[in-house]
This record gives C-alpha cells, sequence and structure tokens, in this order.
C-alpha cells in the first residue's frame, strides 16, 4: 500500500467510524425489532469493514 | 410510510441529518435524530439510514481531495522556489510542465502516481536543508 492508499483508507476509517455513531444513535430511536434489526446489520457490516481496515493498517 | 421530500434521494436526506448532527452533543443529536424520524415515519427512516450506510464513496472523494490539498498546501508557501520543485519532480522545467504544475498545486489538476511520494521526501529535504 503506498502513502495515497493509506491516507485514502485513514480517511475511510474516520468516515466509517462517524457512520457507525450516526447509525448506533438512529437506532436507539427505532421501536421496531424487525428494523432495529436491520439496522443492526448494516451496524455489523461496517464494523467488519472498520476492523478489516485497521488490521490492513497494523501490518502495514 | 410518510415521506416530506420524495424527490430526494434517500442517502440524501439522511446524509443532510448526519451533517447537522455532527457538531452536535450526544444528548442534542439523539433528541434531532428522533424528531426526524418522528417527521419521516419509521420505516422511511430506516431506509434512508440503510442507504446513506451504503453511500460513503462521495464523501470519500471529498474528504480525499481535501487531504491532498492539505498536504500540498506548503507548495504555495512563498519561501518555496517553485521552479526547483518542478524541475526535481518532473526532471525538467519548460513551460508546458510548469503550467501543470501550478494547476496541480491549485487543486485543477490530478497528481500523478507516486507524485504525493516525491513531493513528501522532497519536502523532508527541505525542511532538513533549513535546520542549522
Amino acid at each position: 500500500m503506498n502513502l495515497q492508499e493509506r491516507e485514502k483508507l485513514i480517511a475511510r476509517q474516520e468516515i466509517v467510524k462517524s457512520k457507525i455513531d450516526f447509525l448506533v444513535a438512529s437506532q436507539k430511536t427505532i421501536t421496531s425489532q424487525h428494523l432495529k434489526k436491520l439496522v443492526q446489520q448494516k451496524i455489523d457490516e461496517l464494523l467488519d469493514e472498520f476492523h478489516l481496515n485497521k488490521q490492513r493498517l497494523d501490518n502495514e | 410510510m410518510s415521506n416530506k421530500n420524495p424527490q430526494r434521494r434517500p442517502h440524501q436526506a439522511a446524509k443532510k441529518l448526519y451533517e447537522k448532527t455532527k457538531g452536535m452533543s450526544p444528548r442534542q443529536r439523539d433528541q434531532a435524530i428522533l424528531a426526524y424520524k418522528n417527521q419521516v415515519g419509521e420505516e422511511e427512516f430506516v431506509k434512508q439510514m440503510l442507504a446513506f450506510a451504503d453511500d460513503t464513496q462521495e464523501e470519500l472523494q471529498a474528504l480525499s481531495k481535501d487531504t491532498i490539498m492539505l498536504k500540498t498546501k506548503w507548495l504555495n508557501e512563498s519561501w518555496v522556489n517553485k521552479s526547483d520543485i518542478c524541475a526535481r519532480l518532473y526532471g525538467k522545467k519548460d513551460k508546458s510542465t510548469v503550467g501543470y504544475f501550478a494547476l496541480q498545486r491549485q487543486g485543477q489538476k490530478p497528481w500523478k502516481p507516486g507524485q504525493l511520494e516525491k513531493l513528501d521526501s522532497i519536502r523532508k529535504e527541505l525542511m532538513e536543508s533549513l535546520k542549522i
């Protein structure tokens, strides 16, 4: 990974983290269990991406 | 399902709320999100949130551009010999290269692969040479 790719990945991490925070806050307002679960799935996807990217950055 | 803004794409509606709540305290943010959810309805709200979660590309591009501009900001400092940097970066400083380099500094032309890394090492060399 070159410097530019690394910076892009770091920037993406910031966005993903910020989106996770926003989705978690949004999820708290939802009353339907079914819809809560849908949002949780999306949060989990973003969390997976965040951890994968973190591993990539740590291993470089 | 209610939708106060049918013409707006779902991810954009959620993005607007996301931007609006960015600087807020957690409590204020939670209240703003709840008010918005009550306004558009729960199903529409979730639809917008899911679309927004999938759409990171637009933001990433804007952020990358800002990051690059920040990284190359030093090139526009008065103490920087732009002509010399151009020669070191391109191996020449003819009219078209100098012109292209000026547009790159202004963010109007993209940097080529490897150029940002090269500029970074040029900057480090310059800073080293300025040390007493």
